[in-house]
């Protein structure tokens, strides 16, 4: 485990059925952010390390599994490990839970995102991508109260619009977005230089 | 086995579509009108990417998904629902884990042959090494 430098800027995105060909998509065209991402993806576990490999080439990024103790460092992917609920501490440093599944999955984005607090960083955004269920409305709709920028995928570009569906329905997204322009807004987002 | 590609559907025109499409990319197919065979092929040492269809008699597609879990086989496979149904049932959440994308049909050509490439090399040779 090393001590790096706490990102100022966090994004966080969640992704069920039909994430990783979303995410390799939207990380193909978005430029390098200046802030550390923070994947929650449901899958097996003998998939984490093939798409954090997978993602670091499409991102043009360092992409890799979170490990307890984790510092998020600017320019630099993450993705959740399976089987366990990871959260975010006060100090910015990432730890996880071994609790009872949540929305029928284990790590939930539902339980990342109402883990973050507003205080440890200057700009927050969210971000909902295809999956069925529900996780991440509420997570989302956490963010979204703490004056993150809040993101769900469209219909039209969604594998399954079940998870982003229920976030919009919530009230938790700011803004609907096909897949091709999320990076874009994120890249404008982060990188304006004025806090929200 | 050589092949990486494994469609699962009741129907043959559907099966050899896929081949055909695949084929031409020289992508190698197996082909199976079912669950049942599906986790027979499984256990004969088959991993890859399993294109399963949901309307299937006997046992559709998330039952075959629940099976292939529940029998410990899915570890080096990647599955994704290939299928005309628009909406995947309330209770399919619960297996949302285990499938990793849902392609509606009619679907397009190159986006789905992009899809086969990138999943291929996603599970690389099973050892962390991609193609």
């Amino acid at each position: 485990m090393g001590i790096g430098h706490s990102a100022r800027n966090l994004v966080i995105i969640g992704s069920s059925t039909g994430g990783p060909s979303a995410l390799k998509s939207l990380f193909t065209l978005t430029p390098p952010l200046d802030a550390a991402v923070i994947i929650v993806q449901h899958m097996p576990e003998y998939i984490n390390e093939l798409l954090a490999a997978d993602l670091q080439v499409s991102a043009r990024m360092p992409c890799r599994v979170v490990r307890g103790g984790d510092i998020f460092e600017k320019g630099r992917l993450y993705l959740a490990p399976s089987g366990r609920h990871l959260l975010l501490g006060s100090l910015g440093n990432a730890y996880f839970s071994q609790g009872e599944q949540v929305n029928y999955v284990r790590p939930s984005v539902d339980v990342f995102m109402e883990s973050v607090r507003r205080s440890t960083f200057n700009k927050i955004a969210g971000v909902i991508l295809t999956g069925m269920g529900i996780d991440g409305a509420k997570g989302l709709g956490h963010l979204k109260e703490i004056g993150a920028l809040t993101i769900a995928q469209n219909q039209e570009s969604s594998a399954i619009f079940g998870m982003p569906k229920a976030a919009i329905e919530l009230g938790a997204a700011d803004e609907v977005l096909p897949l091709d322009r999320i990076g874009a807004r994120l890249s404008d987002y982060i990188g304006s230089g004025s806090p929200s | 086995m050589g092949a990486k590609v494994m469609i699962v559907d009741d129907d043959e025109e559907n099966r050899d579509y896929v081949q055909f499409t695949l084929a031409d990319e020289g992508i190698d197919v197996v082909k199976v009108g079912g669950g049942a065979q599906c986790l027979a092929l499984l256990r004969d040492g088959f991993r890859g990417l399993i294109l399963l269809d949901v309307t299937m008699p006997g046992m559709d597609g998330w039952q075959t998904v629940k099976a292939i879990v529940d029998a410990g086989l899915l570890k080096g496979n990647l599955i994704s629902m290939l299928t005309s149904v628009e909406h995947p049932p309330a209770d399919a959440v619960e297996l949302t884990s285990h499938v990793l994308n849902y392609i509606k049909k009619p679907y397009d050509q190159d986006k789905f042959v992009a899809f086969v490439r990138s999943s291929i090399e996603l599970l690389g040779d099973g050892h962390g090494n991609r193609p």
